[in-house]
């Protein structure tokens, strides 16, 4: 503001006039300034405090996002309401999951059983390896391993941490599945409606504008989170199929494990590899290597053939830049930070190149005006 | 030439330091500002009682009865609640060691789920266990220090409360008054105005549906020879406040205690169910919705989750209401933008220069008049 300013003494005759620019803060930019910090102190409070919240949050938005275009592909092909849509998708994935655990998890738990002296037997063929064996043999490996895996229940036994350690996770597991689900519910049944009732409390003249760079977000995180939920899915299928063919213990569980870490970029293909590689040697040194090998063929055809048809044209992101933003993001917030990382920075580069070209339609219409009036 | 005002120097550092400051004692003072938040809730809740009490004496005095009748309500309820779970927790407290034991005794020597019972103590430390819970429901922790304090912050809440029934509409009128332009104040005062109604009559509405949820489920639970059906009963009413699958969820040890002791009896809690949610659902929408506001179900949910992950119970109660004023100020503020109104009185409020209307001019200030716009 410029008003109730003294007027600048007048140059002197011999000096080129000067431009004066005064900056003053008006009170009402006090009051803005107020409402930024007090939004930055709610900000470092949910980051602080309440960080489950926001895990649980995000992750629920992202399934709803990656569930959406099948709740959309519902209602537009059998012609329903969107809550019946929803309730026939949820209850179609809640159906799929129970069904997976009645059929996975009492073969898992037996085969479980079998895990322990499958491991000595491994440990027992890689004293014959032609370079690591005599090591191995000379440091009683496989004894220590065997020990280890005899005396697993008397550890967790008596160390009471180690006890509530595993009673506690698997507690928070289930309530954080459970307010997830209820997150992902919610969102897809009045996701859009909320999203439009806090644009239509903002003026009038930016609603064109929220909507266009709604869609902008909509499109890459929607098609982002859809596209990786559905690799996703064919990764957990393909390493469930590769188990079951191996014989690796635990098949079907590996299958979900590889799956659920398939949709962090980079680091998810190598968690679930590594684990199948891992469970695999328990059967047998050459089913790992076989397992090693077939989950390295099917690796280049996710990376070369599925994810550039699915996700490759909503993300376009150099790998070094989506290296960085994935470590960046696990760093920050773990397995969540990981997922989302890529998405945020998707958002961040398409709102950039939104930026650039309108810059760029400002100058060709101003060079556009000027050009006949030079003439 | 840029010549910066003193003023604005000045400014400039007093909002850096009161930012500063404002972050040290948001941090340091977290835990007063969620009694403060929680006995706003409550008195905006209590508040129509106490008016209609105030019509026949003094408004003081009708606050003190209004959570005297509260307090005794809670008491009572506490009461009845703590003697039916010290009866279920002595009888559980005999028969789940007893059936920890026969499992013990039913596996071999050498397996290790028996040796993780025999090792690990299993059954003295679930006997103790189940010795603190009352005093986990009750208190929400088994020390005594901790629930001392509880009790204290309690007592800090109720104290305040009274203060904020008699004198927070004064207060919130006063913070309204500050705004000189009359169009921006007419705005925010139909806007707290919304979100006072919207949040009270939305949550008292809501808390009556959850304690007929809970007493439905106790009378079927009762009828079906459910164990502790008043406690089933009040986790029910509970669960019930948490919008979608919280009715599925608090009926789940209904149905699996029932089925437990005769299918047909699971059947008809499961039928108890689907009934009691259809008709809930019906209440929601004709009830609630249609007096108060229409919440959405992820702005709830969001709420409602970061309630319970901060303050338990009360914190969920506090989530419901502020979605609820949430969602009655976004309704609200979406009909003065429609009307312009909001629009205008934002223009005035970030207006660069002084309004020229004469309706902009400062008001003289005007008596309160509490009743009119907020509690």
């Amino acid at each position: 503001m410029t008003e109730g300013l003294p007027p600048p003494p007048p140059p002197p005759a011999d000096e080129p006039p000067v431009r004066h620019v005064v900056v003053d803060i008006a009170p009402r930019s006090i009051v803005f300034a107020l409402l930024v910090i007090a939004s930055l102190v709610v900000a470092y409070w949910m980051l602080t405090d309440i960080p489950a919240v926001l895990i649980r949050a995000s992750l629920g938005i992202f399934l709803a996002l990656a569930l959406n275009p099948v709740v959309d592909a519902a209602k537009r092909r059998i012609g329903i309401r969107r809550s019946v849509a929803v309730t026939l998708v949820i209850g179609g994935f809640l159906i799929a999951a129970g069904t997976f655990g009645v059929l996975a998890v009492p073969r898992a738990v037996n085969q479980l059983s079998e895990v322990g002296p499958q491991v000595s037997q491994v440990i027992s063929d890689l004293d014959d390896l032609p370079l690591a064996g005599d090591a191995i043999r000379r440091n009683g490996i496989d004894q220590r391993v065997e020990d280890f895996l005899d005396n697993l229940p008397d550890t967790l036994a008596t160390r009471d941490k180690a006890l509530r350690g595993i009673v506690q996770s698997a507690g928070d597991g289930l309530v954080t599945v459970f307010w997830v689900l209820l997150v992902a519910i919610t969102a897809l049944l009045d996701g859009p409606r909320l999203a439009n009732d806090l644009r239509d409390v903002l003026p009038g003249p930016l609603h064109e504008e929220i909507n266009h760079f709604g869609d902008v977000a909509y499109r890459v995180v929607g098609r982002y989170a859809a596209g990786t939920g559905f690799v996703a899915v064919v990764n957990a299928a393909a390493v469930t199929t590769i188990g079951l063919m191996l014989g690796t213990p635990l098949a079907p569980l590996v299958g979900v494990w590889s799956g659920l870490w398939n949709v962090v970029p980079q680091i998810g293909g190598f968690m679930g590899g590594a684990t199948l590689v891992a469970l695999s040697l328990t059967a047998g040194l050459h089913t790992g290597l076989l397992a090693a090998v077939v989950y390295l063929v099917y690796q280049q055809l996710e990376n070369n053939v599925l994810q550039p048809v699915i996700t490759g044209r909503t993300i376009k992101i150099s790998p070094l830049a989506n290296m960085t933003a994935v470590l960046a993001g696990a760093a920050a917030g773990g397995f969540v930070g990981a997922l989302l990382a890529n998405p945020i920075l998707a958002i961040g580069k398409a709102f950039f190149a939104e930026y650039r070209q309108r810059t760029a339609a400002h100058a060709a219409a101003r060079a556009a005006v000027t050009t006949p009036a030079e003439d | 030439m840029i010549v910066v005002r003193p003023r604005a120097i000045l400014l400039t550092v007093a909002l850096a330091l009161l930012a500063l400051g404002f972050l040290v004692v948001a941090d340091a003072a977290s835990m007063v500002a969620e009694r403060v938040l929680v006995a706003g809730v409550l008195a905006c809740l209590l508040r129509p009682l106490t008016l209609r009490l105030a019509r026949r004496m003094p408004l003081g005095l009708a606050a003190a009865v209004t959570v005297l009748v509260v307090l005794i309500g809670f008491a009572v309820l506490t009461a009845v609640e703590i003697r039916d779970l010290i009866a279920e927790t002595h009888r559980l407290k005999a028969a789940v060691p007893a059936r920890i034991e026969q499992l013990r005794l039913d596996l071999k020597p050498d397996h290790p789920v028996r040796r993780f019972i025999e090792q690990a103590d299993v059954e003295p430390r679930i006997r103790e266990w189940l010795g603190q819970l009352p005093a986990r429901i009750v208190l929400g922790t088994d020390s005594a220090a901790e629930g001392a304090s509880r009790v204290t912050g309690a007592l800090l809440v109720t104290v305040m409360t009274m203060f904020t029934i008699t004198r927070g509409a004064q207060s919130v009128e006063g913070a309204i008054g500050l705004f000189r332009h009359q169009r921006v104040r007419r705005a925010l005062e139909r806007i707290v105005g919304a979100a006072y109604r919207g949040g009270t009559g939305y949550t008292l509405r809501t808390l009556a549906l959850a304690v007929a949820s809970g007493i439905v489920a106790a009378v079927a639970s009762q009828a079906l020879h459910v164990p502790a059906p008043s406690v089933l009963g009040l986790w029910v009413g509970l669960w019930s406040l948490i919008p979608v699958l919280g009715l599925v969820i608090g009926y789940l040890p209904i149905v699996g205690l029932a089925a437990a002791e005769e299918r047909s009896r699971g059947v008809v809690a499961l039928v108890v169910l689907v009934v009691w949610i259809g008709l809930a659902a019906l209440a929601r929408r004709r009830w609630i919705a249609a007096h108060s506001v229409d919440v959405s179900r992820l702005l709830l949910t969001l709420s409602v989750m970061t309630g319970l992950h901060v303050g338990r119970i009360s914190g969920a109660v506090v989530g419901l209401f502020l979605a609820a004023a949430i969602g009655g100020a976004l309704a609200e503020a979406r009909r003065l933008n429609v009307a312009g109104e909001l629009s205008r009185g934002i223009d005035h409020l970030f207006a660069l220069a002084p309004a020229a209307d004469p309706a902009e001019i400062p008001e003289p200030a005007e008596p309160p008049d509490t009743e009119r716009a907020v509690p």
